[in-house]
């Protein structure tokens, strides 16, 4: 059996979590530079603010119903995940933790199925204070399933353990809330007549296999209880790593551009070590305000082969640097920059060039003290020059709450 | 992800990475070598499950708190009666000793002179179990917490 256990409205219960008295009150977070609602409360949601909603539309709707708005502060988010996903393995060695606050658990040989959920369940969210839903089925996709409809139960516990309860939730389960289900796939299950789950669950194998991709094959025997997705407890290497961010305002100096780029590509060389991965590929790309119809739009980007996998801090930002300078164009105001690095292989296997001039061991020692001091000292501690120190094209975080749990200096205060 | 490391070596303080090897003699301690202790094995029995405060004010003074003490929690732990916790109450944080006389709640401050507080066990919120509170005394209580 698999569970899906995911935390309710995540980042707003992580804010709730230090801040009791907006318990049952309208809460929202934003995104990066305070742009649009990324996680609201149900009373927000009873207002109608919408998800991914740009901020601005509902500032008026907010300051008249009082709604507490923070700025994300994915210091503290991170570290409540890491609590909460730790707290639910205990409960199983076999663990996929899916997203930052959705977690697959898998039980074998369990009996009382029932009672264990709920006991999870209430245990999770004694420790870490985080509401937390639980869906069990016997695969992936129908824990899914089941989550959607514990979440919305009363008690939070949704098991389908029994061909009927399968066969009843399924009844009514919309199509487009299925797992793996996207916009196309909704469109053109929609034309056949297919609107709940158990519609496609009642199609005989030989219509599926003609009609959809192996995805699709594969969602409808997991429809019917046989695994076909199993659980990933390794994590594979990533195939490709981006650091983009917008700027907190509109920029077209070219040192302030320089400074973005350089910390944003800093911050991928870090990801990129943490990874034990060297790019072979690099591309920079700057981007116009989209929703600034009244500007002109460019969004120039450049691919650069590197000569040498690499994965240090000085020859990452050097490279970004090079291509920034290529595609700039002074005529235009960007909001952001993206750094993307693809055709990673595993540091181990990097081979020499014999033809390039490369201080690559240099530049790796140069990295490896700067990862050393940044993890005892505090992320960000030393840093290349050029990454510039009024980073006037930092993000706008107008409401951030404090580090309650990584920062001493912004731990609770107790009278 | 699962690994809280309590491995935090201070490279300042402690120079040498393997002080027990001798380029000389062999040392006779060689086989006998243990790990120091670390004052977290015992501060911090479940490190996902604990968090810091620290106090603002002497109210817990009959206690042996004092302003500037460091409380260790732990959100794991169900409070019993006579426990040390975290609450929340009437919109503030407190730590508080927790009295349950029969379905009546209280919380005091360990002073002789005032009379526990009966509690509307509605309005408060346990967040967790003080287990440890460090109070500093070689250095003048200097304060970590920001002033906002």
């Amino acid at each position: 059996m698999f569970a899906l256990v995911d935390g309710n409205n995540f980042y707003v219960s992580c804010e709730r979590l230090f801040r009791p008295e907006l318990n049952g009150k309208p809460v929202v977070v934003l995104s990066n530079n305070d742009g649009c609602i990324i996680s609201r409360s149900n009373e927000a949601k009873a207002l109608g603010i919408k998800m991914g909603v740009p901020y601005f539309k509902v500032k008026e709707l907010i300051e008249q119903e009082k709604v507490a708005v923070f700025s994300s502060n994915y210091t503290l988010y991170a570290d409540i995940s890491a609590r909460l996903m730790n707290n639910l393995a205990r409960f199983t060695p076999e663990v996929e933790v899916y997203s930052i606050d959705e977690c697959f658990l898998r039980f074998k040989g369990m009996e009382n199925l029932h009672t264990y959920a709920h006991y999870l369940r209430e245990s999770v969210i004694q420790n870490t204070g985080i509401p937390v839903s639980v869906g069990l089925a016997p695969t992936k996709t129908l824990a899914k399933l089941a989550n959607k409809i514990a979440k919305k139960s009363p008690t939070g516990v949704c098991v389908l353990d029994t061909e009927e309860s399968i066969t009843e939730a399924t009844q009514v389960f919309p199509i487009s809330d299925l797992w793996g289900i996207g916009r196309a796939y909704q469109v053109k299950l929609e034309l056949e007549g297919i609107r709940t789950a158990a519609q496609l669950r009642a199609k005989p194998e030989p219509w599926i296999k003609h009609q959809l991709t192996i995805q699709g094959v594969r969602l409808w025997h997991e429809l019917w209880g046989r695994t076909c997705i199993p659980l990933k407890e390794v994590l594979e290497r990533k195939q490709a790593i981006c650091t983009s961010r917008s700027f907190g305002k509109l920029c077209n100096n070219l040192d302030e551009l320089i400074e973005a780029t350089t910390a944003y590509a800093s911050r991928l060389a870090e990801k990129l070590r943490a990874d034990t991965s060297c790019a072979t590929v690099l591309t920079v790309q700057l981007l116009t305000n989209r929703f600034r119809k009244d500007l002109a739009q460019y969004n120039p980007a450049i691919s650069l082969a590197l000569s040498h996998p690499i994965n240090n801090t000085p020859d990452i930002v050097k490279a970004s640097v090079k291509g920034l300078k290529s595609i700039y164009d002074p005529r235009f105001q960007y909001s952001k920059v993206a750094v993307i690095v693809t055709g990673l292989i595993p540091e181990q296997e990097v081979q020499l060039n014999l033809f390039t001039e490369w201080n690559g061991p240099k530049n790796n020692q140069v990295s490896e003290l700067l990862d050393r001091i940044n993890q005892y000292y505090g992320s960000g501690t030393l840093r290349l020059a050029s990454e510039g120190f009024r980073k006037r094209w930092a993000m706008k975080r107008e409401n951030v709450s404090p580090n309650y749990t990584t920062d001493w200096g912004d731990i609770l205060r107790v009278g | 992800m699962f690994k809280q490391g309590f491995d935090s070596k201070n490279e300042e303080l402690e120079p040498l990475s393997h002080p027990g090897k001798a380029s000389g003699f062999v040392s006779p301690a060689e086989d006998y070598m243990e790990g120091r202790l670390n004052i977290l094995e015992r501060l911090v029995k479940d490190p996902v499950n604990t968090y810091y405060a620290e106090a603002t004010t002497d109210e817990l003074i009959n206690l042996g708190i004092s302003k500037g003490t460091l409380f260790v929690y732990d959100t794991s732990i169900k409070a019993k009666h006579n426990s040390l916790v975290v609450v929340w109450y009437r919109g503030e944080w407190k730590v508080r000793q927790l009295y349950l006389i029969g379905k009546q709640v209280y919380l005091g401050t360990g002073k002789d002179t005032e009379e526990p507080e009966p509690i509307d066990a509605n309005e408060l919120l346990i967040r967790g179990v003080v287990t440890w509170s460090c109070r500093p005394h070689q250095t003048k209580p200097r304060s970590y917490v920001r002033t906002r």
